[in-house]
Parts: structure tokens; sequence; C-alpha cells
């Protein structure tokens, strides 16, 4: 049978995060299908060993990058006045990848890794969400598809011991994405939330509890993890689908994580239930 | 043994004036010594023997029936040292909980040197007795070449070692603890006659009820005083040395560093005195005060200026007067006994000290402190050859024919005095070796490690800046400022590297380890930045507040500094700084050579980018 789907048109993306893990993926598979993406990270020397790799292969016109701690709403804010010059085109996809993970036990939490996890995780989602926000409500109002895509995690989902802040503040991003999707909805911007479980990236090692770091590694050797390259495949996917479909959430697991961790709110524990996702 | 002196060097923790000063000061312990010893070998040597005629008088102390009856010379040693052995015992626990001691991975070295420094010198004494053919219980005197006199080392070091690292000096102290652990030990076990276990177990019920009153808190010091003076008697009639007591209950008592709350709880009474300066206001405040800080270091204040002042002077005026006439000294010259004893203590030291650090380093156990070389570490054991005090103890348990005893006396003297010529002549050597050796421009000793050090900046920048400072100085505003605009102004391309050199005031100390708790967080910089910003005006509290700002857990902070988890390393650090002689913070070591210009943006920047030419920086190791 011929294939009638109609030709996908050319996006123009900012990923943050994208010196890594599942934002570097991403950029890499919108950049493969010739899209432009816009490169921020806050690690300036993994950003631009990435962005001369990046450039190499799909040239340097819709390669673009800028070191940008998402945190910070004002660098937020000269990068979107940055892309728009050096991209040209408007935005209409943003994948918003930054984010760190800690664990610990709660009692021996370190207050300023928390702070640091929130400012990154949600915070900085926020800061990028309604930075680019005029840009998609643009790109809507023009008739063409407009992505918002929030990277959080299963964790948000499920209860995760010893991982007490970080599944909070993926809880918040999923409540985030859950309104927004109300609020933007209407005006023709689609939310999606991506919510990854264990995914082959470098997240969580540079956490400082050794035992959470220690158990965060035994579980990956448990359950083979997901690429990021799938997750990006479903964003992917997602922002493909005709303007008037969302794709709202996309769970992205390993087969055998639900045999370690119920991903399930409220399912039985099974009987080795010592590790969390993603 | 011989001295009750803390071990702990670099702690910097401000002591009482006065008397409780003096009694803890190493070189006033030992020139009592040396004149009390001088003093029982002239009153020895005086003609008629009105020395032992004194020291073998009976004394008795009799209630209803039952009597105590011991000559003078036992009751010096079987009574009154039995508070040398508390205080003794008082702070080897304290510097096994809380002390040097604590961190046993960083002391392994000395304790590997101290064990093989037992055994060595016992093992030369049996092999020299056995072959010289003495007669066979002079081979139970094994116990006297085992242990140094703790007074005698740190006094001749302070005169003799003035050359040598500040990094020998904490390893002798270190080894010393565990030396007199050994050799109470050995006195416990080793020279017990006949156990009587009925005594023994009462000595173990009082001592438990000692544990028990202090759980309940009753602060009554006769009640302690009269359960003490039961152990010493229970141990006195089960057979063991009496002194064994003593050890007992110093072990019982326990010891941590002051709680938080007590202190504030103190600071709160003494405050509610001075607005109402009343008796029972201040006997409150007094009681608060004093349980602020540990049982075990309250003990050891009161208890330490008395041992080392009177009760070891009088214990050596009793014990160390020999008849020293042509006929003692060729006896002695002709026996065993005498020559066993020189050899085990003089070379059975050395070997042990130097063999032990020897095989401790090369079984990788550890490592010695950047600075130090074999050639001090033998100095080290040649001065530890002077045993005194406890030789001459061991020399009275063991020894019953006083010809013998006479002999191991004069050993002891003798090898003390050959010990003392002996390391002199090595410190002196070693010291010519360091002249020698020395670069012309100071290098630091220990090169930055990413794995052990706080680096700011990329591990492999061209430009490193290594700084010794501290948090709590006047001028510690400045410095910060300085190195904040030299970091702006040459961003990536500089590291810096913190270590500390804290100064003498003990919220140095704390805010030194605090910034190693936030290391151990994950949170340095901003601890350092925090602290930093109230440079000059900190305070314990203070503390906790920047640490708070810097987002640590103060919990785990409080823990960390109760149980001092991080005084090794603050303490390694301020080794090294005390081994390159570093002045007052603070210092700069620009690419690993020291900078003599002044504080000052520009010439800094200079000095740095001059040597960043010169040499491109390899990535770090790890």
């Amino acid at each position: 049978m011929e294939s009638t789907v109609p030709a996908r048109p050319r996006r123009t993306a900012v990923v943050t995060g994208a010196a890594g893990g599942i934002g570097l993926e991403c950029a890499r598979l919108l950049l493969a299908r010739g899209d432009a993406v816009a490169l921020l990270d806050r690690d300036r020397r993994a950003l631009r060993a990435v962005t001369e790799e990046l450039r190499r292969e799909a040239g340097d016109e819709r390669v673009v990058s800028a070191e940008v701690d998402v945190a910070d709403g004002f660098a937020l804010r000269e990068a979107r006045d940055d892309v728009a010059t050096r991209l040209g085109t408007p935005v209409d996809v943003v994948v918003a990848g930054a984010g760190t993970m800690a664990g610990g036990s709660f009692a021996d939490g370190v207050p300023g890794e928390w702070a640091d996890m929130i400012e990154a995780n949600l915070t900085g989602m926020l800061g990028t969400a309604q930075t680019f926000l005029r840009d998609l409500l643009a790109a809507a109002d023009a008739g063409g598809p407009s992505d918002l895509v929030l990277v959080g995690a299963i964790a948000g989902s499920i209860g995760f011991p010893r991982f007490a802040v970080y599944s909070a503040v993926e809880a918040a991003v999923g409540q985030l994405a859950r309104t927004l999707r109300l609020e933007l909805g209407e005006r023709g911007v689609r939310v999606h939330q991506v919510q990854p479980g264990v995914t082959g990236t470098r997240l969580g090692a540079t956490m400082s509890d050794r035992a959470a770091r220690r158990e965060w590694s035994a579980l990956r050797s448990a359950v083979p993890p997901a690429d990021a390259a799938v997750v990006a495949r479903t964003v992917a996917f997602g922002i493909d689908q005709p303007p008037h479909v969302t794709i709202a959430d996309l769970v992205v697991l390993p087969t055998r994580q639900d045999a370690l961790l119920p991903t399930v709110q409220g399912a039985p524990a099974p009987s080795r239930s010592r590790w969390g996702a993603r | 043994m011989g001295c009750a002196v803390t071990a702990a060097p670099f702690r910097g923790r401000p002591f009482g004036a006065g008397l409780g000063r003096m009694g803890t000061s190493s070189t006033a312990a030992a020139a009592f010594l040396l004149a009390a010893t001088l003093l029982s070998l002239v009153w020895a040597n005086l003609p008629g023997s009105s020395y032992e005629a004194f020291w073998h008088t009976p004394a008795e102390v009799a209630v209803g029936g039952r009597a105590i009856a011991l000559d003078l010379r036992h009751w010096v040693n079987d009574a009154a040292m039995a508070f040398f052995f508390f205080v003794v015992s008082l702070e080897a626990k304290r510097e096994f909980a809380v002390g040097e001691l604590r961190d046993r991975r960083r002391a392994r070295v000395p304790i590997a040197a101290a064990v093989t420094g037992l055994v060595v010198p016992a093992a030369l004494y049996v092999g020299v007795v056995t072959w010289g053919g003495a007669p066979p219980e002079a081979a139970a005197a094994w116990g006297v070449v085992i242990s140094t006199d703790t007074a005698f080392l740190l006094g001749l070091l302070a005169v003799v070692g003035r050359g040598a690292p500040a990094a020998l000096r904490l390893f002798l102290l270190t080894l010393a603890v565990v030396d007199d652990v050994g050799a109470l030990a050995v006195v416990a076990l080793a020279y017990t006659d006949e156990l009587r276990p009925a005594p023994l177990a009462v000595a173990a019920l009082a001592t438990a009820a000692i544990v028990v009153l202090r759980r309940v808190r009753v602060w009554r010091g006769l009640v302690y005083f009269l359960l003490a003076f039961v152990v010493w008697f229970a141990v006195l009639e089960s057979g063991v040395h009496a002194t064994i007591a003593g050890v007992a209950i110093g072990l019982a008592m326990p010891v941590y560093p002051p709680h938080r709350e007590k202190v504030e709880q103190a600071t709160d009474a003494a405050l509610l005195f001075s607005r109402a300066p009343n008796p029972r206001r201040g006997r409150e405040a007094a009681l608060r005060i004093a349980r602020a800080v540990s049982v075990n270091e309250r003990l050891h204040a009161l208890y330490a200026p008395y041992v080392n002042l009177l009760v070891v002077p009088v214990f050596a005026l009793a014990n160390a007067g020999v008849v020293i006439d042509a006929a003692t000294l060729r006896s002695a010259a002709a026996s065993p006994v005498t020559w066993a004893v020189v050899v085990g203590l003089v070379g059975g030291k050395l070997l042990g000290v130097a063999l032990g650090t020897a095989g401790a380093v090369a079984l990788r156990l550890g490592r010695l402190s950047p600075g130090l070389h074999a050639r001090h570490i033998v100095a080290g054991g040649a001065i530890s050859g002077i045993g005194f005090t406890i030789s001459l103890f061991i020399a009275d348990l063991a020894l019953e024919d006083p010809a013998l005893q006479s002999d191991a006396r004069i050993g002891v003297l003798a090898a003390s005095l050959l010990a003392a010529a002996l390391s002199a002549v090595v410190f002196a050597s070693a010291a010519r070796t360091d002249r020698y050796r020395a670069s012309p421009t100071q290098a630091l000793v220990r090169p930055v490690d990413p794995g052990r050090d706080h680096v700011r900046g990329e591990a492999d920048a061209p430009m490193q800046l290594v700084v010794y400072a501290s948090f709590a100085f006047r001028d510690a505003g400045r410095v910060v400022e300085t190195v904040d605009e030299l970091r702006n102004q040459l961003g990536e391309r500089m590291a810096l590297v913190f270590r500390h050199l804290p100064t003498d005031d003990p919220v140095a100390h704390e805010a030194a380890q605090a910034s190693e708790e936030a290391a151990a967080q994950g949170r340095f910089w901003p601890m350092h930045d925090a602290l930093a910003a109230r440079a000059g005006r900190l305070t314990s509290r203070e503390v906790r507040r920047c640490a708070a700002e810097a987002g640590l857990n103060l919990d785990r902070l409080d823990d960390a500094l109760r149980h001092g988890t991080h005084v090794a390393r603050v303490t390694e650090d301020a080794v090294d700084a005390a081994t390159m002689r570093l002045p007052r913070p603070p210092c700069f070591f620009v690419d690993g050579l020291r900078y003599d210009g002044l504080l000052d943006i520009d010439e800094l920047r200079t000095a740095l980018l001059a040597r960043a030419t010169d040499h491109p920086r390899t990535p770090a190791r790890t």
C-alpha cells in the first residue's frame, strides 16, 4: 500500500540538557531528520564537544549552542534572543531535558543537593517553558505544530524509597505537565510528558551519597536500562503526530524494571524492592 | 611511658593557665623527673644505707582488724602509681575515641611501628639473657625493655629534634599511645603471680558500680573515691598488680566532645549568674560548665599535673637510686641482664620502630607523611630507646633478687643515657642531610591530588594556586577577595586548591572540620564561600549558620564535629604545613613552589602567568 503520510514539516527545536543523556539523543535524532536544533546546557566543555560533533554531521546552519544554566532566568532570556537571531526560523519544539538526580535516606539528605535538584529539574523547567512560550504560542497561532516536551521520570508516579526528594520533584513535573496541557492545549500548544524508567545516561553519577550511588548502579546492572536513543524516538513520535492529536504521556520502561520495582502506585512490593526507577 | 602528656599536638585546644598548663608541659615534667632521678642517685650513693632503709620502711594502714602493710617503695609503686596508670589510660582512651587514633586507617604505620617496637626489644632481651646464661628468673624481666618513657622522649625531642619535621613529633606521639597500651597490657597480664578470682570479681563489681553511678548521674566525688579505693584494694588482693585498678577505672570513664546543648546550657547558666550573682546560681553555673566537658577530660585536667610533677618524680626518687661503685659496676658489666637491657632498649627499639615502619609501608598499610624520610624514622627509633619509668617499674615487679634488680637498674640508666646520646647524633646527622637536600625555593611536600584535595576549576588547568589558609583569622576576608578576583580574571585557566592551616583558635578548627564535612556532603565550595563571607567574625554559631546557607545537613554536621570524624584530615594538612614550616596563614604555592610575595592581585597574577608558560600541566592522575 502506498504511504499517504504528508510530508513532515521542518521543525526548529530548543533542547535543554543537550550535552548528554536524553537531551543529546533528542538533538541528534532531530538533526538527523533535518530539523534545526539549539543546544542548551550548563557544562561548557561537554557542550562544546557535542556541538562540534553535531556540526560536523549536520552542518553549521542547523546547529546552534548556548551555555545556559536553566535555573538562571536571565541567561535563558538571552539564549532565546540569541537562538532567534542565529537560527532564523521560529522555535516550535522545546524539549526540557535538563535535570539532575540525587538520592540517599531522607534523614541524611543534604538540603543543598535538594535545592540544586529542585532548581535544575523544576525551576529550570518552569523557566524554560515560560521563556519559549511566546514562540510556541506564535507557532500554534500560525496553524503549525507546536510542542512542549517535559522530560520527567517514572519516579514521579511511584514510591521510590531513598530517592524521596527526586521523586517529589518529578511528581511536580508531572502535575505541571497535566495542568499546562489544559491551559496551553486550548491555544494549540501540545504538552507531552516523557516518563522514562531506568535509562542509560550519566544521570545520578554525581550524587554525594555513596550508598545511594551504589544502589543506583546496582539497579542499572540488574535491569538492562532503556537506551536514551529509544526515548528520543518516542519524543519524535509524539511531535510527529498531526497537530490536533497529543500523545500526552510517554512512559518508556526497561522491560525488566517491573520485576524489581512496582511502577504502579500501590502494587504489592516484590521481594527485592530496594531499587528505584529511571 | 613516664609522662601523662596529651598526644594531640595539633588540636589547638587552649588549656587552662597556671599549674594545669605546667602540668601538661612535657619539658617541665621531664625536668622534674630528671631532678628526682639525680637526687635519688645522690641519695643512694651517700655513705650508709639510708636510701634503702628509708624506702623499705614498712607503713601500715589498719582499719579494725584488717590492715594493708607495704613498705614505702611499694606504697609508691602500687598505690601512687595507680594514679599514673589512671591518667595514662584516660589519655589512651581519649586518643582512640576522639583523637589521633580514631581514624585507625591513617595511623596504621605508627601503630605497626609501635607493635614491632614492643616485640623486638623483648625478643632481643630474652635472646641476650639466654645466650649469656643468666639465672632463669632474669628472662621474666623482658617487660623492662618494651616501653618508652614519654616524658623524657618529649623533653629530649624538644632539644635534639628541633630541626626534625613536625610530622615526626606526631608520629612519635601516636606511637607512644600504642606503646603505653601495650605496656599496660603486659603489666596486667604478664606479671600476675597467682590469680585469686574472688577479689578480682569484687574489683570488677566495684568498677561496674562506678560505671552505673556515672549513668545515673551521681556527681558526688566522694562516692567515686570510695569505690575507687575498693577497686584498688580488691585488685591488690587478687594478685594482679594493684595499679591495674587505675587502668580499669580510667577506661570506665566516658569520653566525648562537648555537646553543643550542654555548652549552651552552661553559657545560659553563667549568664543567669552574671545577672544575679548569688551562691546558688554560681554553683549551678560552675556545675554546668564542668559537666559540659567529658568526665575523661575533666579528670585528666585534674590529675595530670599532680601525676606529672609529683607522682612520677617521687617514683623515680624511690626506684632510680642504685648504688654506683666499683663493685656494682663490675657486677653489672659481667651480668647478662644489664647487657640485655641495654641491647633491648637501645638496639631493640631502634630496630623495632624502623622495621615496623618499613614493613608497614612496604605492605602498603599506609604511607609516611610527606617530609618524613627513613633517616627521621631511625632517629625516632633511637630516641624511643629511653625507657625509664616503666622499665624501672617492671624491674621492681619482675625481679626479686636484689643483685639482679641492681643490674637491671644500672642497665636502664645506662640504656637511657646511651639512647639519649645516640639520638642526639642521629638527629644531628638527619638535620645535616635535610639541609643538604633542601631545595632553594620551598616546594609543596604533598602534590595536588584531585582525589583528596579541594580543587576549584579543572584539575588540569595550566595555572595552579594552592592556598594554605584558615577561615577564622583577621585578614581572611582580604585573602578571599584577592583569590576571587584572580579567579574572575583568569577564568578556567586557573585551578584553586584549598588546604587547611588552622590558627590556634578553636573556632578555626571547628570551621575547618565543618568544611571537611561539607566536602563529604558534596558542598565544600559553597561552605567555603559562606565561611569566607563571614571571615574574621566566626563563632561556633556562625559556622552552623554558614553550613545552613551552604545547604548542609546540620544533624550530620553536628555528628561529625562531635565524633571528630574529620580531625585526622585537617591534621594532615596542618602537619604538612608544619613540616614546611609555614608561618601564619595564608600561604600560597604557585605551581607547587612557595610564593613569597605580597598578597596583591597583580603580583600573584604575574607569578601565576610566569609559571604557566614554563610548565604546561599534564592531567593529574587519580
